[in-house]
């Protein structure tokens, strides 16, 4: 009991880390680039930082449901979604969206492999939160059965 | 029923106490962490150093009064400035004696280059004279730049053939230099005469703000100098500085003691990190020998039943020695697993705080270094059960067993 609070937590704490690094703990560029009518827009980083943070949002919502709920088939679920979502995340700040090309820049040196981490822990996580709650659901089976 | 193995008692032994034995990998891990994660951020700033020493080249650079830091921040960092210095300079060293070799370079920040609005630093050299950034470009190019070509630091964005945007001219990337660690990764490197042009020709041309007297058709941002290779080169400088200092208005950095200065800082840390380390591995020594010298007390029952029921004193000792290498091992490990997830993923973001030069090596250097830190982890524990295991040859399994009873 104490570990899957324990381990929700984690999940909830690395959601909001998720959603944080871009805008405080490695910050985006906040430079614009002039479009071809003379606007001034913001680089890719600026809407990879908003994805990331839509992403992060969804990761502390699991890391709630996970401490609310304290099934083995939910935990299931929910360790078996956060794998996807995490590469999604790390796929955001790499190639669906990405960073400035620059090596220098900000989002290139700090917020990228700040993402890139965090994606990777939260799936390690959820993959054992999804292992743990496997072999919960086959002793219980093992259990009710005579 | 399955046989009871070493390998299940030891893990048996370990997982009974998860707290007492995360600390216990908490401790050699955080050894192994520091460790590493010193010795590769000091690895890379001694190359930096040495690469630095290797390509200025110079033995002096004469700058304009006031913008000595500017010059060390654009050689250091790469941190883009402009500013500008009578070629009259140059043209009256050239007489001096002592002096070998004198060339000039023109530092100008543009406002936009390749992507992302960041300003670059584009330094114009003259090929003529010039025996910095030739040697280096040697390397790449083996022709002269032609008039729209431009070479670019390592970390440019752009490769070989692309264009890249300067003070709104399109230039051809005709090849990129190697790293160095230094302020010259992120500079785009042309001619001198056709940077000075562009400027003139740019949006900032008719603002430029040039010291009165300069001609604007011929100014520089430095002068570069080496001094004959037998002369005395402080009193050579000396003699330059009294004789041209006020004339020109300048300042002057002295490359040999720009580096003399990063060695010692890079010194200072070394001492104080390998010093730190060091209390580090004390202590993790310390500390496990302390927790297994109380845990083998706590089960000198089980050690006195095991040597009852056919165990040996070597058994015994093995046993010891396998959770004490299981811990060590594991700290070291997680140590060197996550100094990699730090230094590596953000080694740029660490030499842009470190603000000295950095030159990051292949695979070869860090492998060593972790080969050898995780080797210096794994001894912490066999050394620190040793007086453990010397007392665990002394107790009477009769006597341990019966004292419980």
């Amino acid at each position: 009991m104490k570990s899957s609070l324990f381990s929700s937590l984690f999940v909830l704490l690395l959601g909001l880390l998720t959603a944080l690094t871009p805008y405080y703990l490695f910050p985006v560029c906040e430079a614009t680039v002039a479009s071809a009518s003379g606007a001034s827009i913001p680089m890719k980083c600026f809407w990879m930082a908003r994805a990331v943070l839509g992403q992060g949002i969804i990761v502390m919502f699991a890391g709630l449901v996970l401490a609310v709920f304290s099934s083995p088939g939910v935990r299931l679920g929910t360790g078996l979604m956060l794998l996807p979502i995490s590469l999604v995340t790390a796929l955001l700040s790499t190639q669906l969206v990405g960073v400035c090309a620059s090596e220098t820049m900000a989002c290139h040196m700090g917020t990228l492999p700040a993402v890139c981490l965090l994606s990777l822990f939260t799936a390690l996580c959820a993959a054992a939160i999804a292992w743990k709650a496997r072999k919960n659901m086959v002793s219980l089976k093992h259990k009710r059965s005579p | 029923m399955s046989r009871l193995t070493q390998f299940d008692l030891i893990r048996q032994n370990l997982s009974r106490k998860p707290f007492r034995t995360g600390m216990l990998v908490a401790v050699v891990a955080l050894f192994s962490f520091t460790l590493f994660c010193g010795t590769m951020v000091g690895n890379n700033i001694s190359n930096g150093t040495r690469m630095m020493a290797e390509r200025l080249g110079a033995d002096v650079m004469f700058v304009p009064h006031g913008y000595e830091k500017e010059m060390q921040n654009a050689l250091l960092r790469g941190e883009p400035s402009s500013f500008y210095l009578d070629r009259g300079l140059a043209e009256e060293l050239r007489g001096e004696e002592n002096v070998e070799k004198v060339t000039v370079q023109l530092f100008l920040a543009t406002l936009k280059a390749a992507c992302c609005t960041l300003p670059v630093q584009l330094i114009g050299f003259d090929p003529g004279t010039d025996f910095v950034v030739r040697p280096w470009m040697a390397s790449v190019i083996d022709r002269p730049l032609g008039e729209s070509e431009v070479v670019v630091g390592n970390k440019i964005v752009g490769e070989t053939g692309d264009t890249i945007l300067l003070f709104g001219k399109e230039f051809v990337i005709a090849a990129r230099l190697d790293a160095t660690g230094m302020g010259f990764d992120t500079s785009v490197f042309m001619d001198i005469d056709r940077a000075r042009r562009l400027l003139l020709l740019s949006d900032l041309g008719p603002h430029l703000n040039l010291p009165a007297g300069m001609d604007r058709q011929s100014f520089v941002s430095s002068t570069l100098v080496k001094v004959a290779p037998l002369a005395d080169g402080k009193s050579t400088v000396n003699a330059l500085l009294q004789k041209y200092a006020v004339k020109y208005n300048l300042d002057f950095i002295v490359v040999a003691g720009m580096i003399t200065d990063i060695s010692s800082r890079l010194n200072i840390f070394s001492t104080v990190f390998y010093g730190f380390s060091g209390m580090l591995w004390v202590l993790a020594v310390g500390i496990l020998a302390l927790v297994f010298s109380a845990v083998l007390q706590e089960r000198r029952k089980e050690f006195g039943l095991l040597r009852i029921i056919g165990a040996s004193r070597a058994d015994l000792v093995r046993i010891v020695l396998k959770e004490a290498l299981l811990i060590s091992g594991g700290g070291a490990a997680l140590g060197l697993v996550a100094a990699s997830l730090v230094l590596f993923p953000f080694s740029t973001y660490i030499d842009s705080v470190l603000q000295l030069p950095s030159l990051h090596t292949g695979f070869i250097v860090p492998a060593a270094v972790g080969l050898g830190v995780f080797l210096l982890g794994l001894s912490t524990g066999p050394l620190a059960c040793l007086p453990a295991i010397y007392r665990l040859g002394k107790v009477d399994a009769y006597l341990s067993v019966r004292e419980e009873a």
